[in-house]
């Protein structure tokens, strides 16, 4: 019943147009390299203040999700990932474009995406409400828990050394504390700047160590930009053998997608790694892969976008972000005084049920789109870099004054933006700062919160059933990845 | 590569100190009652042990055949991304005297001219296309107030 009032919200004209912008800059953001859904979304910030509430969540979502079908087309045709989720669509990608089948990997990845983002929906409308029941009961010390099960996740997660991701995290955290405390309401770290009382914005952080970060990368690499395939297009309906090929991994990439995108720091990028890996493990034959196999397309692309509608649970049920975008969208929703958590599906139900049914419009209006539309996009991707990294740096710069109306936070996205260029340069993962960053107010607040409560004792975290089993679990983890180190020697 | 680890992890080891002592100037409070610089103490003295631990596996390069194996020298481009750089950091400066618009202007053509354009007049019509698209969608619709400088606009 919900559902269907869902419907009538997504279906009334402003919210449909709404998601249309979406998806649109959401497939052309992942098609171009150098400005990712984070970018994007805060540069598209300001519009939301001039609509709705549920239009300018439909819309980002929009972006967020378009964006996973975009990034398909430049590592199919070109070998470039459009967009961090689809790195591991060039392996199998590019080489069926080599071999003249970009058509079938096209389709196949737009409707895997289109089956995935459908089914991670229905598990979003199926698991969020309950939950949210269960999440109406958690306190301070749960909270503290859960978010440090998040950070040693995201620490884990990301890949690379795990002592270079220990520093990022450590660092997001101390940069979070700079502002006004919450609990005292007095300034700490600000150093007498003024501009530093408010606390370091997330979106210069982001257009920073995303945003310029990537424009100074792909500068650097030069004019590399790959040759697009000329290919037959026509051919975008795969064939049976290709769906009896892909739906197995279609379903797969789905469930890996929709677990990941719920854990804090999963997401699409990790999913798609990960459905990648279990496709190599469940193959009969592991050495196609790599060399044109369509489950490859079809595994990854799927799972991306599951992770989408999965990384929205912790935000609506809990009001936790689980990754930048996240983070930004639920920036927009407390600029509109709309706080996500347990109270959403209470106070804001209409705005929960409205975005519930406008990703099941988004995602049919995706694929009505995406492959018509293929031709277009492919004529986009000839434009040069040298001509687009201009105009992305003018997004960047707007994106980054438009939210405060500040030329300090657009100094501060170029600050971060070299630290950001360094940190790409020497192997540094900026994913564990930017979540440090996001969660770190939330863990000092709960944390102070707890003992408070329990006059300084520590039995607070381990005496209460759901704080306990989120630590549990965060010491799982941690042993878990000292397996390897213990097995070495 | 090993070198520039240095300096980056040195920096952080300076960032996780200052953090530390800063915490401690503000108050650690106790367990009853944390202060407002408790947990940014903990997390200062894990950045900075962290990093320490870090540098002294920087210094046995434990890591430097793989980073020497992984290091890409790119030369120009390089100089390319630091004049880019600088050009922001005086694009910051710049926007105070000439407001928002004309440093937007210029940080355009030298972007369009770094970028590969050769003729001026194409850079000139790409950065004033560019601008004019940004003002209108921003400034006249949005109704985005860009800063203007001591010229007036």
């Amino acid at each position: 019943m919900e559902l269907l009032k869902g419907f009538e919200i997504a279906f009334q004209f402003p919210n449909l147009f709404a998601c249309f912008i979406g998806v649109v800059v959401g497939t052309l953001v992942g098609i171009l390299p150098g400005i990712g859904p984070s970018a994007a979304i805060a540069l598209l910030l300001p519009i939301t203040f001039k609509i709705t509430p549920v239009a300018g969540l439909i819309m980002l979502a929009g972006i967020y999700y378009g964006a996973m079908y975009g990034g398909s087309l430049t590592s199919i045709l070109v070998n470039i990932p459009g967009e961090a989720a689809s790195v591991v669509t060039c392996l199998d990608g590019y080489q069926m474009a080599l071999q003249g089948r970009a058509g079938p990997a096209l389709g196949i990845a737009a409707f895997g995406s289109f089956i995935a983002g459908t089914l991670s929906v229905i598990g979003l409308m199926l698991v969020a409400v309950p939950l949210a029941n269960v999440a109406v009961n958690f306190g301070p010390p749960e909270y503290f828990s859960l978010l440090c099960l998040g950070l040693i996740t995201v620490i884990q997660l990301t890949g690379g050394s795990v002592l270079k991701g220990l520093m990022m995290g450590f660092l997001g955290l101390v940069l979070s504390f700079v502002g006004l405390d919450t609990m005292t309401g007095m300034p700490r770290f600000t150093f007498g700047v003024v501009e530093f009382m408010g606390g370091i914005g997330i979106i210069p952080l982001i257009m920073g160590l995303f945003g310029f970060a990537e424009v100074f990368v792909n500068i650097e690499r030069g004019e590399d930009q790959g040759q697009i395939m000329k290919t037959d297009l026509k051919g975008l309906f795969p064939s049976l053998r290709d769906w009896k090929d892909s739906i197995g991994a279609i379903f797969r990439g789905s469930g890996v997608g929709f677990f990941l995108g719920v854990l804090p720091g999963g997401g699409a990028i990790i999913s798609s790694f990960v459905s990648y890996w279990l496709e190599r493990k469940v193959s009969k034959h592991p050495e196609r892969l790599g060399t044109g196999a369509i489950e490859g397309v079809a595994g990854p692309e799927s799972a991306n976008n599951a992770a989408v509608g999965g990384s929205f649970i912790p935000l609506m049920v809990l009001g936790i972000p689980t990754n930048a975008v996240i983070a930004i969208l639920m920036g927009a929703l407390l600029i509109h005084g709309i706080r996500p958590g347990p109270g959403l599906m209470t106070k804001h139900l209409d705005i929960f049920w409205g975005f519930v049914g406008s990703m099941y419009v988004g995602n049919a209006m995706l694929l009505i789109l995406n492959l018509p539309l293929i031709p277009l996009w492919v004529q986009i991707l000839k434009v040069p870099y040298r001509i687009l990294f201009p105009l992305i740096v003018l997004f960047i710069i707007i994106g980054a004054y438009s939210v405060n109306n500040s030329m300090f936070d657009v100094a501060l996205s170029i600050v971060f933006g070299g630290f950001g260029y360094v940190l790409r340069r020497l192997k540094f993962e900026a994913a564990p700062l930017i979540m440090a960053f996001i969660l770190g107010p939330t863990i000092d607040e709960s944390l102070r919160q707890s003992l408070i409560v329990s006059q300084g004792s520590f039995d607070i975290f381990v005496s209460r059933p759901f704080s306990l089993a989120f630590l549990v679990l965060g010491v799982a983890i941690i042993l878990y990845s000292l397996v390897p180190i213990f097995r070495r020697r | 590569m090993v070198k520039r680890e240095w300096i980056l992890i040195v920096t952080l080891l300076l960032i996780g100190v200052g953090f530390t002592f800063e915490s401690l100037r503000l108050g650690l409070g106790g367990v009853h009652r944390p202060g407002m610089g408790f947990l940014p103490f903990y997390a200062g003295l894990g950045l900075s042990c962290a990093a320490l631990v870090s540098l002294l596996k920087t210094f046995l390069a434990v890591e430097r055949e793989r980073g020497a194996a992984s290091e890409k020298t790119y030369g120009r481009s390089s100089l390319r991304v630091a004049a880019i750089l600088a050009a922001l950091v005086l694009y910051i400066l710049l926007v105070s005297v000439f407001g928002f618009m004309i440093s937007t202007f210029l940080l355009l053509v030298f972007l369009f001219k770094v970028g590969g354009f050769r003729r001026w007049t194409s850079t000139l019509l790409a950065a004033l296309l560019s601008i004019s698209a940004s003002y209108l969608l921003f400034c006249s619709w949005l109704s985005l107030r860009f800063p203007k400088g001591l010229l007036g606009f």
